[in-house]
Parts: structure tokens; C-alpha cells; sequence
């Protein structure tokens, strides 16, 4: 069943053409926004309601250069950001607002905003990241305070959880950032319990988040967090058969960030994430599988068995997980295993066989053993 | 059953003295995740820590690409990880100290001589600036020029252009670093530097203390001829000995400083603490230290105020006038929670931007308590770069060829006035229109009422939550709802954010209504 409580206000922001002639331009935020966008519409993933289009729900506002339609350009701007945040709180608190206290509770208790925001952006104190509007020019820079946003919703209590992603640079800026102008009061619930967030920045204060390289968009089409973010909530997660949560996607995030960063450009881009661990993404779901290939050295001792065995839990051996078939092909065993740390033994009754350890971490990996 | 634990050790592949030394100059941050990649334990140079049994993950932040192992730790025994040192730095600071990929034989004895050397540039006496750009990769080499870049005595005048070839110190292989050297008075001083990319110019406070060199190092990317000033490295060193380019506590300050750039610890606290406990030479050391234990989230309070105590005395006999030492004071009485007004009003901005903000902070609710009112300090306050280290503010007067910032205008208020923004205005006049009980109307969607309008609805005499028909059939053109609010005097506080004390908030309140 759909969770018609979860609302969405997803935002893409690829153009400034304003900023330096357009030559500050992005490539991946509309591809980011309408991945994310998919994500929550899917029913094994953020599951809202569908429709009246099969892209489409009434309770996802989706915000970029070209959606909604017949807008002039520069978009989107602030406003209507703010808009779209400020019209999805009354639209959710109304369904509520006029129920007895009992209904009134039980909707709130299974409530939740999604707020996506992915473009250029800026630093400022206290955690925050701020997004950079399209219409931002050199000298005036206008901007979304995405903490101020966050502190509103918390004070306010609209929603119960609070799901914020930000894929945006928090390198320096240079204007005192002023707290959104958004106006909850009127929306303002005394709810049983505490709002609970999870705030994942793409990067750390003062540091650059990236995009890949333009001439690698095919293979990596998103920005590196909203890549992993995405991988990480369809299934990329270690422990993803028993549910995807805020506790087990922040240390995936925390990994595979920096490791797509150093692939593409030998950074380091290091998330900066507050979760709140009782917040549940998805309930359960199949685990991805990624593809590992061991290659097997002349003279290795791997090189005489026909099958090797493959453990996450090597205290327990029982536990092996797999017996690749011996006809992998000459030299070499090909898996597909979930992300997660493993030892490999060739498959050999001897409690002293050799063993290698190996990591999986969501990209097709050869490792010579 | 209670799982016997093994051992993980984590250390460095020393194959010959240099690389020790590299190892304890920048010891490598290591990171230690177990199967969930949960990160369970980290630390500096070497790790040892009893685990549960398992499979584990190490990285080890050692040259441009980390190294990484998975790792078995058995139960009852030990795993070994030994990581390869990369002879290459770990640090691509700007700073000439060991560990960073500024320092090579040419730019250490170039720094030497600079530090050492009376300048032939003299508009002052009694302290030293140096400034010096290099490039980390001379293969990309192109003549470094200090475009754009000027030194300001503390009014304003400016005291040396540094894009004047005469500036340069020193003899010099352009292509690859290029030095500035003055003799200059002690205490405040102005660096003012052009933004190549915003085409914008920044102004920094300095503060340099009597019998001293001060040592700006900056970046000059790669691809640039101009140096980027945010990349600043800032130390301190005695006149009379100059700056050593492979002391150990340069080295250990720019861990320091590159942990409050990032945000990241790079300096273990036990190290940390070694070092501030002994005798320091670089002031700059303590400035930083002292900064990141304030930021720290894993030390207890009392073990702060201890920590602060001894970098605040030891600095104290070094640069007892310091801007930077003020506002460490202050922070300290603050983590103490005995707060209370402080002798000398901070006049001359620190040079550490967390340092201006605590006495921006302190002075909301005792105007000109902490801030001297119309001083560098007070006139910079709506202006201050927003991120950073650095305290920096953009030079908006720059073509006006009087003192700055606006030092002697007639109203300093219209001043402040002029550097709000129209979204810092609005969100005054937001407040200012809610403080006054005649016009408590407010439209949802963020639009308030213009006067003419407000005056209009006022006589149609709706209530709270609800507009009556007239209102109503105006309102309906623009689709949305109309209610009065109560004063809020509480939302008066919400003005703390622009920088501004009270009493100036309130005046510029009141300017706007």
C-alpha cells in the first residue's frame, strides 16, 4: 500500500545563466532530480502515491529547468522553491487538521517530507548548505538556507521525519545567508513525539561536491551522491534483506561517496550526514549483487581446486555463501555478490588453507589472489 | 558466550629516516570500518584496538589515493596492517613546512631568506610580513604575478602594491614561487586581493605582533598566474630567528589550520595536546590549537577549559595584545559560562573569522560591550564572509580613495544601511512591521502586504484567520489567505544573524519603517 502520509519536494537546478555567462553550468542536477523522483514514485522504494500520470504523484512537487512547464528562464528560482515547500506543509496538514485528536496522531505518526535539492551551492555556519538559485549572478547571490528550512520543520513539527538530501558544493561564499522566508506557524502541530531528521549533505563544511566528468555522463549520469544515494536505497546497502534504514545508509554513503569521488578524480568527497537511526527507507528488499571477479595467479594455491569457497562471516564457516562453479573459466571466478566485506578459501577440507580478504563496493571489481 | 576479542594493529612501512619523520610531521588519518561499513574506530599515523573477531576494513589517508585492505582480526590474535608511505605529501597546502607538497629545497631556502632577511620595502619597523606564492607543480609553470593584491596600513592608505614587480624580494625563479617582503609596524594590517573567478576584491585582517614575521603563504593553481589568496597559510616566527621550514610544529600548526579548513580532525588530540602543553615558537600554533579545541565534539568540557587555559597563558607571554588571544579569552569565559564584560572592546577584527563572531556575538546583547563602536571591527560586522577561516570582507569602497571602511562618515548607520542586502532588508522590515501592533497583517505565501494595501484591508475590519467579502474578493485575485497576526517581540531576536548588535538592529528597524 502506498504511503500516502511520505510527501515530496524534489529539486533540480542545472542551468545559471546569470553566473559567469552559464560557464558555471551543471550536467547531472535534472538527471539527479527525476532519479530521485523515480525512486519515490517506485513501490519497493519511497512507495507514494501515484498518479494521475504513471510519473506522477499528488504528493511529490518536482521542481527543475523545465518542470513545470511555461516558465522563463532562469528556473527555478527561490521563490518558488519555497513555495512549493510552503504548499506541500499546508496541503499535508490540512488532510489532518480539521480530524479528531486520535486521527489526528495516527496520520502524523506515519507522516514524512522528502526535500531533494541538487545544484550549485555555498557554505554558512552552523551545518548548514545552502542552494544556489538560477537566477544567481556574480555579486548576487540568491540562495535557500537549507538548515533554516530544516530548523522551521523541527520547531513547526508539520511532519513526524524529515528526509533531507542535499547534493550541492558547500565551498565558501561571501554574503551573510539569511534564514529562509518561510512561515510555519500557521501549520504548526504539537505532535506526540520529536521530529525526527536525517540530513545528508554531499559534502563536508568548505568542500566541493561533485559531478563526473561530461564525457562519462553514459556510464555515471548522476552527480557522486545522488549516485550512491540512489544504489544505496535500491539495494546497495550492506544488511538490505532486513531493511534499509537511516543507520545503514549513512556508513554506506560515508564509503561509496569517496570512493566514486577517487575513481573519477582522486578526491575526496566525504558526506556529512545527521541521521536519526529509527528512520526506515524501505522495509526490506532483494540485495544488489555486483559483479567480482577473482583472478588466479600462476603458482597460486587458488589455482589447484576447482571452486573456492566465499564467507562475509568467517567465524562461521557454515555461513559460506557461495561455491562458484568451477567452469567460471580458465584463470578466474566470477561472482555476483551484495556489498559487504568477504574472505575467499579454495574449497578444501584443510583448516589451514590460504585465504584473501576482498571488499565489494557497488562497481564490477577484479582482485588478483 | 563472551567472543574472545583479537587484536588489529595499523602502523606505517618506515624504510628510512625520511619517512619517519614524514609520518610524525602529518601522521595520516586511519579509518577503521567493520561489515556493515560502519566506521569503528580512527586515529593518527598508527592504530592498535582490541575488536570483536571478524573481516574489517582499514583506510589509511596517505598520498593522493588511500590506501585500503581488508582484513581478518582473529579471535585471541593479532592482524597486521602495514601501509605503504607515499614520499609524496599528504597535504597540498599552500604552507612551506614539512609534509606539504609546497615545500622542496628551492621554496625552503627561499622562505629562510625571506623570514631572516631585513626587506628593503620599510614603511614601518619592529615586525615583518612575508608573502609568499608557489606553485605545487612547476611543470605547469607560467610567471607568478601578485595581481591585484595590495598591503593597507590599518585606515585604509594603501602601503605597498604588491603587482609591482619592485615589491618582489629576493632572487627569484618566477615560474615557481615569488616572495613579498616589508618591514612594517606592529599590529594591524590589511591584505587586500582580487577574486579572479567572482572579479570581486577581498580585504583580511592581519595582526602582527612586535618582534615577529609573519608568513602568508598561498596557492597558485594550476593554469593561474595569480595567486589564490583564500588559500592562505598564516604562521608566526621570532625576527631574530626566522621561520624553520622543517620544525616540527610548523608542520603540526598546518595540520591544525587544515582541520579547522575542513572541518576534519587531522590532528590527534593526544598530539595536540603535546603541543600546546610544551614551549611553542609559532604563536600561530596556539591561535589554531586553541580553535580546534573549541570544535572538538569528543572532549569533555573541563577538558577543554583546561586545554584553553594553558594555550590562552602560554600565549599570553607571546602576543599578549593579539586580537586572536582576545577572542580566545572570551570563548573560553564563554565554555566556562562565566561570561562577563570584557575590559577592552575588540577594535581591530581577529584574524580567525569563529574569533570575530564570538565578539559579533557576545556585543548582540551589550552593544559595544565587545565590539568598539565605529572601529574596523564594528563597521566590518554585515559584511563578513560568511565561510572560511578567515575573517574577510568584500573591499566594496575600494574606489573610493578615502580611509575604509567608511572610517569617517557622518552617520555610521547609513553605513551599516548601505551594506544590507534587499533579502536582509526585507526580513527587517518583516520584523519591524510585526513589532509595530498598527500593521499586523500578513499574507501567506511570504508576501507582505504593501502599506497602501495594509491601510486599504485595515478599515474592512476582518478578524483573525478570516477576511470578509470585500477583503475577500480582493484577495481571491491573488490566491491566498489573509490573517492577523499578534506582536512578536521574540521574533526581534531573530535579527542576530546580521551581525548587527541590538541597538543597531533596532535603528535600522526603525530607518526602514
Amino acid at each position: 500500500m502506498a504511503r500516502d502520509n511520505h510527501y515530496a519536494v524534489v529539486v533540480g537546478i542545472d542551468q545559471y545563466p546569470a553566473f559567469l555567462n552559464g560557464k558555471k553550468n551543471l550536467n547531472c542536477p535534472q538527471n539527479d532530480a527525476r532519479a530521485v523522483r523515480e525512486w519515490l514514485l517506485r513501490p519497493d522504494g519511497g512507495n507514494l502515491p501515484v498518479g494521475p500520470g504513471p510519473d506522477e504523484s499528488p504528493n511529490l512537487t518536482l521542481i527543475t529547468r523545465d518542470v513545470p512547464q511555461g516558465r522563463n528562464p532562469p528556473r527555478p528560482v527561490v521563490d518558488e522553491i519555497l513555495m512549493a515547500i510552503k504548499d506541500t506543509a499546508v496541503r499535508f496538514h490540512n488532510t489532518y487538521n480539521l480530524l479528531d485528536e486520535t486521527a489526528q496522531a495516527e496520520i502524523w505518526n506515519s507522516s514524512r517530507l522528502y526535500l531533494y535539492l541538487s545544484g550549485h551551492g555555498i557554505d554558512a555556519s552552523g551545518g548548514d548548505a545552502v542552494l544556489l538559485g538560477a537566477n544567481t549572478a556574480e555579486g548576487v547571490l540568491l540562495y535557500l538556507s537549507v538548515q533554516g528550512i530544516v530548523n522551521k520543520f523541527t520547531v513547526a513539527k508539520t511532519f513526524r521525519e524529515l528526509v533531507v538530501w542535499t547534493d550541492c558544493c558547500r565551498t565558501a561564499s561571501a554574503v551573510q545567508i539569511a534564514p529562509a522566508a518561510l512561515d510555519l506557524t500557521p501549520q504548526r502541530y504539537d505532535g506526540p513525539g520529536p521530529v525526527q531528521v536525517f540530513f545528508a549533505r554531499a559534502s563536508r563544511t568548505q568542500q566541493p561536491a561533485y559531478e563526473p566528468p561530461a564525457n562519462k555522463l553514459a556510464e555515471m549520469p548522476n552527480s557522486f551522491f545522488t549516485y550512491a544515494l540512489l544504489e544505496g536505497l535500491k539495494g546497495g546497502v550492506v544488511g538490505a534483506a532486513q531493511g534499509i534504514r537511516a543507520r545503514n545508509l549513512r556508513p554506506y554513503l560515508e564509503v561509496r561517496v569517496p570512493a566514486l569521488s577517487q575513481m573519477y578524480y582522486q578526491v575526496n568527497q566525504a558526506p556529512e550526514i545527521a541521521p536519526d537511526d529509527d528512520i526506515e527507507f524501505v522495509p526490506a528488499v532483494a540485495p544488489t549483487r555486483f559483479p567480482m571477479r577473482l583472478k588466479i595467479r600462476a603458482g597460486s594455491p587458488f589455482a589447484l581446486p576447482n571452486s573456492v569457497r566465499v564467507f562475509s562471516n568467517v567465524e562461521n564457516p557454515a555461513a559460506a555463501i557461495e561455491h562458484p562453479p568451477s567452469n567460471s573459466g580458465p584463470g578466474f571466478f566470477e561472482f555476483n555478490l551484495p556489498n559487504g566485506l568477504y574472505v575467499v578459501t579454495p574449497d578444501v577440507a584443510d583448516p589451514n588453507a590460504p585465504a584473501e580478504t576482498f571488499f565489494v563496493r557497488g562497481v564490477t571489481f577484479e582482485k588478483e589472489i | 558466550m563472551a567472543t574472545t576479542q583479537g587484536t588489529l594493529d595499523v602502523l606505517a612501512a618506515i624504510s628510512d629516516p625520511g619517512t619517519a619523520s614524514l609520518v610524525q610531521a602529518m601522521p595520516p588519518r586511519i579509518q577503521v570500518h567493520d561489515g556493515e561499513f560502519n566506521m569503528v574506530a580512527k586515529g593518527f599515523g598508527t592504530l592498535k584496538r582490541e575488536f570483536d573477531p571478524g573481516l574489517y576494513f582499514v583506510r589509511v589517508e596517505v598520498g593522493d589515493k588511500p590506501y585500503e585492505q581488508v582484513v581478518r582480526v582473529p579471535s585471541n590474535g593479532t592482524a597486521t596492517v602495514t601501509y605503504p608511505v607515499n614520499t609524496s605529501p599528504r597535504c597540498s597546502s599552500a604552507a612551506v613546512v614539512e609534509g606539504t607538497s609546497s615545500l622542496h629545497e628551492y621554496t625552503s631556502d627561499y622562505t629562510r631568506a625571506l623570514s631572516k632577511t631585513k626587506a628593503k620595502l620599510t614603511p614601518g619597523s619592529g615586525a615583518r610580513l612575508v608573502v609568499l606564492a608557489s606553485r605545487q607543480r612547476p611543470d605547469t609553470a607560467a610567471e607568478i604575478r601578485f595581481n591585484g593584491v595590495r598591503l593597507l596600513d590599518r585606515t585604509g592608505k594603501c602601503i605597498a602594491d604588491l603587482s609591482r614587480r619592485s615589491s618582489v624580494e629576493g632572487p627569484t625563479n618566477d615560474n615557481l614561487a615569488r616572495g613579498f617582503a616589508a618591514e612594517v609596524n606592529p599590529g594591524g594590517l590589511v591584505l587586500e586581493w582580487k577574486h579572479e573567478t567572482m572579479n570581486t576584491y577581498w580585504r583580511q585582517p592581519l595582526w602582527i605582533p612586535q618582534g615577529y614575521v609573519m608568513l602568508v603563504f598561498v596557492t597558485v593553481r594550476p593554469g593561474q598566474t595569480t595567486p589564490d589568496m583564500a588559500t592562505a597559510s598564516i604562521h608566526l616566527a621570532s625576527l631574530s630567528e626566522g621561520f624553520e621550514p622543517r620544525d616540527s610544529h610548523g608542520a603540526a600548526a598546518e595540520a591544525a589550520l587544515e582541520s579547522l579548513r575542513t572541518g576534519r580532525q587531522l590532528l590527534s588530540e593526544t598530539r595536540l595536546a603535546e603541543l600546546l602543553q610544551g614551549k611553542f615558537q609559532n604563536p600561530m600554533l596556539g591561535i589554531y590549537g586553541g580553535h580546534m579545541i573549541l570544535q572538538s565534539s569528543s572532549l569533555p568540557v573541563s577538558v577543554k577549559i583546561k586545554g584553553l587555559d594553558e594555550v590562552v597563558g602560554n600565549l599570553q607571554s607571546l602576543i599578549p595584545d593579539s586580537p586572536d588571544l582576545a577572542a580566545l579569552h572570551l570563548m573560553s569565559s564563554e565554555l566556562k559560562d562565566t561570561i562577563a564584560p570584557h575590559q577592552i572592546p575588540c577594535s581591530w577584527p581577529p584574524m580567525i573569522r569563529l574569533g570575530y563572531l564570538a565578539f559579533r556575538n557576545a556585543d548582540w546583547d551589550a552593544p559595544g560591550t565587545f565590539i568598539e563602536e565605529g572601529s574596523v571591527a564594528d563597521r566590518i560586522r554585515t559584511m563578513l564572509g560568511v565561510a572560511g577561516v578567515w575573517s574577510t570582507w568584500p573591499a566594496t569602497d575600494r574606489n573610493n580613495k578615502t580611509e575604509f571602511p567608511a572610517a569617517h562618515s557622518a552617520d555610521p548607520m547609513e553605513f551599516v544601511m548601505g551594506q544590507l542586502s534587499d533579502s536582509a532588508k526585507a526580513v527587517f522590515r518583516n520584523v519591524a512591521e510585526d513589532l509595530d501592533p498598527l500593521n499586523h497583517l500578513i499574507i501567506e505565501k511570504h508576501r507582505t502586504v504593501p502599506k497602501l494595501t495594509l491601510s486599504h484591508f485595515a478599515g474592512a475590519g476582518f478578524g483573525e484567520g478570516t477576511a470578509d467579502s470585500e477583503a475577500s474578493s480582493d484577495l481571491s485575485k491573488i490566491n491566498v489567505v489573509v490573517q492577523q497576526t499578534k506582536p512578536n517581540p521574540a521574533s526581534f531576536e531573530s535579527l542576530a544573524w546580521t551581525g548587527l548588535n541590538k541597538k543597531q538592529a533596532q535603528d535600522v528597524a526603525n530607518r526602514l519603517l
